[in-house]
This record gives C-alpha cells, structure tokens and sequence, in this order.
C-alpha cells in the first residue's frame, strides 16, 4: 500500500521511540523518511527490529555529525541506505567514495511521492508504534481528553 | 505616517502559556488572509452538485477556482442517531463528513468519496483527496433554525448570536494523513501557500453548505444578515497542543510575523484622520462583540466579564484627541499594559487591525521551508550559555518536586486519542509523548557541566541529549520557537497552548469546556460565498454593528 510522506514520518517518529531509540535520533530517522525510497525504507525497519537497533541506528546519526563537522568517516562505519538519507534530512548530499564518506555541494530535495511500503513493513512499524500508545482504561477514557463522551448541545 | 522603529516584545514575554492562552485572531491570522487571497482573485463558489433528499442526507459538490487550480468540497450528509453524537476522536460516526477534493471530481470520485468520508479514520484516502473533515450539529439551533424556516419566518438573532454555527467540526485533516496529500502537493500553489490555507478553505466551503443545509430542509432563504452569523463551530482537544511543540520553527514564524506587525504600528507616529475614525468605530465594535461573547463555563465567563470593564477602561485613550497625538498608537500600547493579559493580547489584534495595507504582506512569511538543524561543530561551551542564557524558565523548576511534574502527555490505544493524565495517580508514564521539553533541557544543564569539546563528541557520549540539544540551538536563531513554561508542571493548562493555535487560524468565542477542551467559532461574520469584496472588515463582529 501506498502511504504518504506525512503519514510514513509520524509512524517512523513513534516507532523510533517504542524501539527505544534516543529521542533526538528518533526524529532525525522520522525526518529521514522525507528522502527514502522503498528499499531504504525497509532498511531502515529492518534496522530498527534487530536486537541493536539503538546503537546502530545512533551510530549512524553519529556518521552524519562527523561528515557535518567536516570529517569524511570510513564507508564501512555505517549502513548506506541509511545514512545517505539521514544525511539528506540534515540537510547533506554525500556519496561514498572508494574508502570514506564525502560532503557534495547542493541541498537534496525530499521526495514527494507517496512510498510504496509493504504490508509486512508497515506492520513491524505499527507493532514498535504501538510500545508508545497507553492502553486503555475506564478513568482515562473518562477524564483524559477533558470532554464528555456524548456531546449534544 | 511617519515612523520610529520599535522593539518587537521579548520572547520571553510572549512565548509564556498565560499569554498565549489569552490570544486573539487577528488580520493576519490565516482564514483572513485566505479570504482577502479569494477577494483579490475574484474567485467565485459554485455548486454543481446538490444531491440531499428531502431528510437533509446526501451528497453536494461546490467548487471555486483560483490561482491557476480548481478545487471541490464533497460534503456528505447521513443520518446520526442523537446517543451516538460526540466530538472526542473515538467518535465513529457524524452528521456529516468532508473532503477538500484537488480538481472537480466526475461521478466516480464523488462516489468514492461519498463512502469514505463518512468513515474517516477508518478509510483510506487518495492524493486527490487534500482535506478530510466531518462535523455534527448543534442540534438544538439547527433544528431551531429549520423550524421558523418552515414557518415563514427567520430563526432568532439572539439565538444564531448565542450559539454562533450550525455545525461544529471535530477535526480537519490535512497534509498526509489516511492517505491524503502531503502538504508538497499544494505547497507551492497560489492561495494555498500558507500554513492551514487548505483546511481553511474547507472550514469556509463547509460553512457555506450548513447555510445551504438549513435553508434546505427549511424551505426558505435565511436572511443574509443573520447567515452572517453563523460561523462554524469546532470542537479542539488535545490533539492541537503538541503541533506547537513538534513545530518550533513554524511556530517562530507565526509569532514573529504578528510581532512584527505590531512593532510597525506601535512605530506609526501620526494618524490619518480616517485611521482615526476607523479606530474608534473598531473600539465600537470590539465592545459590542464582547458584550455578545457568552460563555457557560463560570471561570471563563469571569475572565470576559473582567475583559469588558478593562476594555471599557481603555476609552480614554481612543477619543479624537488622544489619536490624534503624537504615537497615539504606542500610547494605546501602553494603557493596556496596566490591564488584564486578555486586554494587552486584545489590544495588540486591534491596533494591528486597520493597518493592512502596513501588515498584510507579512503573511509570505508565516510558512517556513526551514527545519530544524543540529549543528555537531559547536562548542559545548556555547551551548551551556545559551542554556543559562535563554532557558531560565527551565532552570528555575525542579521536576523532583510533584508539582513540577504532576502531569504527563499520551496518546491512547483506543483510537489514538491524545490526552493528559495524573503522573502520580495513573498508569502510562513510561510511555509519555516527550513534550516534557523543560526536564529534558535541565537534565541536559546538568550532564554538560564542566564539559569540553564539541557537541558531536558530548553526544557520542550522551545520545540521550540529541533531541534537547537541537531545541537549544534551534532557539538560538528562532527565538519565539519555544513555549516558555513547565508543559508537565502542575499548572500548566493546554487549553493555552490550543487557544493560541486556533487564534493564528481567525478563531474567536472561545467556549471552554474544561482546561483541554474548548469550543471555539470559525467564520463568524465573515463573508459569505458572493460577499468576498466584504474580506477586509470582519474582525471580532459584532450583531449589534453588522
């Protein structure tokens, strides 16, 4: 199915955070998603189901930090599906080169399209997405959103 | 009109809950702005479709054109028994359902849309689709309404006055969700440019088709002096509040951009005699709109009460001779500074108000292309003064202490309904929403303590900080970008957080009904579909000044 570039970030958002990524690495991936492809996409899901998630993911934010502090960080360090989006969402175009990462000239442009994702993707995001979501119960059904549940007037 | 230059007001004045709760729309704000977009466009509403038996169900079509685009509401109308009527987001089903269509749909869209829209949520949209909404009645004025129709006579002004619509929308959807277009689709389009251009061309649109609705079922033409007085209502929770947390540049802009015009107008050094006249012909008008802002909640009505008698208080500094001084409109500025926040925040919305042609074009600027950007290169000593420099009201609090952090942001299994609950006396905490900005910013001060180097070392170490530390930067350029209070301290109302964001869309006749949850009116006053050349003076209406 076809989800929107809107609908892919706020899910990536959530199950970033119910993977137990750091918050500011959950939404840099979240912002990320604005410059995947499909098969980027499911790189990155796969990533974030694997038992270390949390430090391969953070790794990658850490790439992007060294290639925007000028470094050139070794091509081997981190996941080029990955990071070539990441990047992009921090405002960097980079290209790998025969040993080490490399900072192009010009600003890359998000995708508009919506993303082809697969039921089975958008399922494992849903599932990490669900560990944010409180389950429910009489009294927060009842005072949490600060109306009533019939609303006539 | 001469001009000297004037300071915009410190963020830290103006980015406090308390003040931004007390907001008021302005010219600047965005339905406004769109309908003078539609005036200057010459744009016109048409209705190529009105399908509603004679129960008031069905579907209609209108469509208007503008800035090189075509543009349809599907509205669609069924059937709500009265016990299933709710405004939360766990609601299933409406009296009505929308959607903002790009183009003119033929016979196969309509229908498509005819089945999904009244399902919401719960269907899947296309890239055509741009808005989704739904609304339900105010039963007891729509039907008040459609009984003096059939009866040959018009409904009662007080009435339309009291209530102020005939429907209110729960939500409207835009930019993605369930599949309809990202925001990219629209983003470089004539009109639709702005923030929330499209959701408010929708409200607006929808507006039009309760008009047409009543007058329907009714059998007769309402006049349209009383038309003008149905709004449309909205129903806002919780799910507005965190938009301004997750959003800090749009968020700057916004508050930049009216800040900006204020600082202009306070500049203006000499009137015009017709600014005069309009100034205090608006004084008029302002009195009068309060005077018919009636709400049930206690508090709340003693806070309008208290806005009345300060307004009142504030005559003097309006007569001829005052506005025809030197800085009158400073003058004014400051005479509303000894008064309530609600009058300082009213009085900024009417000094900018008669001023267009000085403002408008300030609106270019309330979209944003910018994000967000950590910038690793920084020394880590930079970003501690900047912390103590311009994060008091985080340093100030301490979270150890039950007040400071009584209350904790979620989002519910149960249809994913945003809400607010007790740290201490609830389940959920360790699945909050993060809009704890303030504790994560303090926990941040005390990890950089006595740290060197860059900021893309101190996170090699403390990957938790990432998301704080890009705020504090953020801030750095985008100095309104940042709610300046405690959002999980005990006192902190979201009410205010909501109160300002639906001010920035033109809301006026805020009705709370709890402090998450207010009742607000759209569009009241405002032009009806063949009355655009009237965009430019709708401001805080009043029935008593039509």
């Amino acid at each position: 199915m076809k989800r929107t570039r809107a609908e892919t970030a706020a899910q990536a958002l959530k199950a970033g955070r119910g993977a137990g990524l750091p918050l500011g690495v959950a939404e840099e991936f979240a912002e990320a998603t604005a410059f995947m492809n499909s098969d980027q996409l499911d790189r990155f899901v796969e990533l974030l189901t694997s038992s270390g998630a949390r430090s391969a993911l953070t790794s990658v934010c850490e790439a992007v930090d060294d290639l925007a502090c000028g470094g050139r960080p070794d091509i081997g360090v981190t996941d080029p599906a990955v990071l070539v989006p990441l990047a992009a969402g921090r405002g960097l175009t980079v290209r790998a080169g025969k040993k080490r990462w490399k900072v192009l000239p010009g600003a890359p442009q998000p995708e508009k399209a919506p993303l082809k994702i697969p039921g089975t993707v958008w399922a494992a995001l849903g599932r990490l997405a669900k560990q944010t979501y409180v389950p429910e119960s009489a009294a927060s059904r009842a005072r949490g959103a600060g109306a009533g549940a019939i609303d006539n007037d | 009109m001469r001009h000297t230059a004037v300071p915009l007001r410190p963020p830290a004045q103006v980015m406090r809950l308390a003040r931004m709760g007390a907001a008021f729309p302005t010219r600047l704000s965005f339905l406004p702005t769109l309908l003078r977009f539609l005036r200057d466009e010459n744009a016109k509403v048409q209705r190529p479709v009105w399908d509603i038996d004679a129960n008031g169900f069905g579907h209609a079509v209108y469509t208007i054109a503008f800035g090189g685009h075509s543009y349809s509401l599907v509205a669609v109308s069924t059937d709500l028994p009265s016990e299933q009527r709710t405004d939360r987001v766990i609601a299933t089903r409406w009296d009505t359902a929308y959607v903002l269509y790009d183009g003119v749909p033929d016979a196969d869209e309509i229908a498509r849309i005819c089945r999904a829209a009244p399902a919401q949520e719960a269907a899947r949209f296309t890239p055509r689709d741009l808005v989704l909404s739904r609304a339900n009645k105010s039963v007891r004025l729509f039907d008040h309404v459609v009984d003096a129709l059939r009866a040959g006579g018009q409904p009662d002004a007080r009435r339309l006055l009291e209530t102020g619509y005939l429907m209110r929308t729960t939500a409207v959807y835009g930019n993605g969700k369930f599949g309809i277009a990202d925001r990219s689709r629209i983003a470089d389009r004539p009109g639709l440019c702005g923030p929330f251009m499209a959701e408010m061309l929708t409200v607006w649109l929808i507006r039009g088709f309760t008009h047409d609705l009543a007058e329907h079922l009714g059998g007769a033409p309402i006049e349209p002096r009383l038309k003008r007085l149905l709004g449309i209502g909205n129903a806002t929770g919780l799910g507005m509040a965190p938009f301004l947390v997750s959003h800090p540049l749009l968020l700057d802009a916004w508050m930049q951009v009216r800040e900006t015009a204020l600082a202009r107008v306070r500049a203006i050094e000499t009137l015009e005699p017709s600014d005069i006249t309009r100034l205090r012909r608006l004084a008029k008008r302002v009195a009068a709109h309060l005077s018919e802002w009636q709400v049930p909640d206690p508090a709340a009505q003693g806070r309008i009460d208290q806005l009345r008698t300060d307004w009142e208080a504030m005559a003097p500094t309006l007569t001829e001779s005052a506005l025809s001084g030197t800085a009158p409109i400073e003058a004014v500025f400051q005479a509303a500074r000894t008064k309530s926040v609600e009058c300082q925040e009213l009085t900024v919305a009417f000094l900018i108000e008669p001023f267009g042609d000085l403002v408008d074009g300030l609106t270019d600027c309330m979209a944003t292309p910018f994000l967000p950007r950590l910038d690793p290169s920084m020394p880590v000593a930079q970003l501690h003064e900047a912390i103590l420099r311009d994060w008091d009201w985080v340093l100030a609090a301490d979270f150890a202490q039950p007040e400071h952090a009584a209350q904790f942001w979620y989002v519910s299994e149960e249809k994913l309904e945003p809400r607010l609950g007790a740290r201490f006396e609830e389940e959920g905490a360790d699945r909050e929403t993060p809009l704890d900005v303030a504790r994560q910013v303090q926990a941040l001060a005390v990890d950089l303590d006595g740290k060197t180097g860059t900021v893309a070392e101190f996170l090699r170490a403390h990957a938790v900080h990432r998301s704080a530390v890009r705020r504090i930067q953020t801030l750095m350029h985008y100095p309104y970008a940042e709610i300046r209070d405690n959002l999980i301290g005990a006192t902190c109302k979201p009410i205010d957080m909501l109160r300002c964001k639906l001010a920035f869309f033109g809301a006026a006749k805020f009705d709370p009904k709890s402090d998450r949850w207010t009742r607000i009116t759209l569009a009241q006053g405002a032009p009806l579909f063949d009355e655009l050349s009237r965009a430019d003076d709708w401001w805080l209406p009043a029935f008593s000044d039509p």
